[in-house]
């Protein structure tokens, strides 16, 4: 039922439309896996701003954490603690994860619209034939070219292995964490390094086209990430502000801390949610009930 | 916070399903060859990567030999990939190609390899055809071989990189009266020269999309059928097809037709099944069955009767002169049908993606399993 869905709804119009680009972009496939990576990335921006922008709350929330975990040692106070200083600052630490996984079926949809347009061998042409829409200018344009750049598609790359492994180290550096502790700082600096692994080495098993998918990815996610945050170590100032969600006002002089320095004063009145006190539309609503 | 939770949780658990429900649905080579019968030996896949030839008795089978032969050490370096294209048997030879790009030879009676032929540029998708000593075949770096059937080495007049044309060949080359016509997945037709590979025609013939199969029908007739959902037939000699535009399918043609007089039937990935005259380009009967089931293998005529098995997979008996259906059984639980089923006596003999043999009899409109027993000693 959930794989029915999952297949008319999302998988087969990208399917459809990956083919449609690799005809309109003179019947090469690569060019088409790029166009179509980059098409759905800005499809998909709002939420990925809305992820960047909460990510950007927590890092600004962060001396207050380290705080709380400094002030109080029994857990079940610290939590209560830290609950209260997310909702008085109106952010919600789950809300970078919301987003993420809203995009994860898009993502997985997009990895298997590659591999199934690739069409391996002769069943997955004939599996392809049943996922196409009855027009004749789809219908004619499979089987798609498999090459690009000297790459065969259908197969592993040892060189699409490497900048699968590079591409996904640049993003984890450019990408902004928040780590209330030491411990969570060695784990995200381990991920730094076992995340590229990682997809390095299922690279090695990916057809490079699935491959070129991810590493296209991965750049449009670096560029989003440059242009959101900045790029202090190449001096590249970001290109638009992303806004953390403006504390209650009790928590306002608390909170003047270096992380927030670079916020625009006169905006910080406002709120990410539209409310001019700070509060969450949460609290808003409790307010007026 | 708390109430986001469960929505949040509902999302993971959502997408892992997603996951999981979209996991394995990816096609690797699993071969369509279809047995090919020898009297009372058939030849068969009965996995991907092995070659049994079995003595057929009513219900059930022997192993006669297999090939590779697991306890051969000789045959240990040889992994098949999968096999597209039907073993050919000449006098006391048989011949295949796997799609990993090998061309094999064995001894008919014991299954002992006498020649293997490797470094061919690109997968074998079509088997090859045998035509004068040679055994000619397309890859899917658009090469085209002609090799020597007796040794396996390139046949006068040709060399060991072929003949290059660059687009993709999926289709068993046709050869005939010094030629050899071969189909492309870009859609075209060449002729070339049995020779040499030199070409006969001037220009290809372009269909508007990928040619996946090709046939020859009434000795001077290309069956072409295309991915622009059109079965062209084309003049052997020009390279013209005979009724421009051809004949308009409903969905992509991939199948030999079964031909009888002046009529060819096939199906289409659409569930349909057509009765064409090839002689006026006009349709007699069009058929199709409430499972819109996909049509792959070729369908078989017995008698007054059509046998058509779609990929449910169902075997259908329509009526040869109507198309009207006559009855039809469900083969169960042994996964689906792309084979080309043939003709044994009186019976039509199927082989399924899981390798199982099945004998229909057109008469009692059944379906049973062949049980294949172990390797005679």
């Amino acid at each position: 039922m959930i794989g029915d869905i999952f297949t008319t709804l999302l998988l087969n119009p990208m399917i459809n439309f990956l083919v449609l680009l690799s005809n309109l972009l003179f019947g090469s496939f690569g060019l088409a896996i790029i166009a179509f990576t980059i098409i759905i990335r800005l499809f998909t921006f709002p939420l990925t701003l809305r992820q960047l922008r909460q990510t950007k709350a927590m890092q600004a929330l962060q001396p207050k954490m380290q705080e709380i975990n400094k002030k109080y040692s029994d857990p079940k106070r610290r939590q209560q603690e830290l609950m209260k200083a997310y909702r008085e600052a109106g952010v919600n630490p789950l809300g970078c994860i919301g987003p993420m996984l809203l995009q994860f079926p898009i993502l997985i949809a997009l990895y298997y619209a590659v591999r199934s347009s690739l069409a391996v061998s002769p069943e997955a042409l004939e599996n392809l034939s049943g996922r196409l829409y009855d027009w004749q200018y789809l219908l004619g344009a499979v089987p798609l070219k498999e090459h690009f750049l000297g790459l065969d598609l259908r197969h592993p790359n040892i060189l699409m292995v490497f900048l699968v492994g590079i591409t996904t180290w640049a993003q984890t550096k450019t990408t902004v964490t928040v780590a209330t502790d030491e411990r969570m700082k060695a784990q995200q600096q381990m991920m730094t390094w076992m995340l590229p692994l990682m997809f390095a080495f299922f690279a090695l098993s990916f057809p490079s086209g699935v491959s070129l998918y991810w590493v296209v990815n991965s750049i449009v996610g670096i560029a989003f990430n440059v242009a959101t945050y900045g790029f202090p170590l190449l001096k590249i100032e970001p290109i638009f502000e992303v806004r953390p969600p403006a504390p209650a006002p009790a928590l306002a002089e608390a909170q003047a801390t270096p992380a927030r320095t670079r916020t625009h004063p006169a905006r910080e009145a406002r709120t990410s949610h539209g409310s001019g006190t700070g509060r969450s539309k949460r609290q808003n609503r409790r307010r007026r009930s | 916070m708390t109430q986001r939770r469960p929505l949040l949780g509902g999302l993971l658990i959502l997408c892992i399903a997603v996951l999981a429900a979209s996991c394995g649905g990816f096609a690797n080579p699993q071969g369509w060859a279809s047995p090919t019968i020898d009297d009372s030996t058939a030849y068969i896949f009965r996995d991907r990567q092995r070659l049994s030839a079995v003595s057929l008795q009513d219900q059930s089978a022997t192993v006669q030999w297999e090939f590779p032969n697991r306890d051969d050490r000789a045959h240990r370096d040889i992994k098949i990939e999968a096999v597209y294209g039907d073993p050919i048997i000449d006098a006391d030879r048989i011949y295949f190609a796997g799609y990993e790009g090998e061309v094999f030879a064995l001894e008919r009676s014991s299954g002992r390899l006498l020649w293997r032929v490797t470094g061919i540029h690109g997968s074998i998708a079509g088997g090859p055809t045998l035509s004068d000593g040679r055994l000619i075949f397309g890859t899917t770096e658009g090469r085209v071989y002609a090799i020597n059937a007796l040794q396996g080495d390139p046949a006068p007049g040709w060399t060991r990189e072929g003949v290059h044309l660059g687009d993709d060949i999926w289709a068993a080359p046709v050869v005939d009266n010094g030629s050899i016509y071969v189909a492309t997945m870009r859609g075209r037709v060449y002729a070339l020269r049995v020779n040499d590979g030199s070409r006969v025609w001037a220009e290809p013939f372009k269909a508007g999309g990928a040619i996946p199969a090709l046939t020859l029908i009434n000795g001077n007739t290309l069956f072409v059928p295309s991915f622009d959902k059109r079965v062209y037939l084309l003049d052997t000699a020009t390279g013209q097809p005979r009724f421009e535009g051809g004949f308009r399918a409903n969905h992509w043609v991939w199948n030999r037709p079964a031909l009888q007089g002046n009529m060819a039937y096939f199906g289409d990935l659409d569930g349909f099944v057509y009765a064409l005259d090839i002689t006026t380009n006009e349709l007699a009967w069009s058929s199709r069955y409430d499972t819109k089931s996909k049509v792959k293998a070729s369908p078989v005529i017995v008698g007054d009767m059509l046998v058509v098995v779609d990929r449910k997979p169902e075997v259908h008996f329509l009526s040869l002169a109507d198309g009207q259906p006559l009855g039809s059984t469900l083969i169960v639980d042994a996964g689906t049908v792309r084979a080309d089923p043939v003709e044994s006596g009186r019976d039509v003999l199927v082989i399924t993606t899981k390798g199982r043999l099945f004998r229909v009899d057109p008469n009692l409109r059944t379906a049973s399993e062949v049980q294949v027993g172990a390797m005679s000693q």
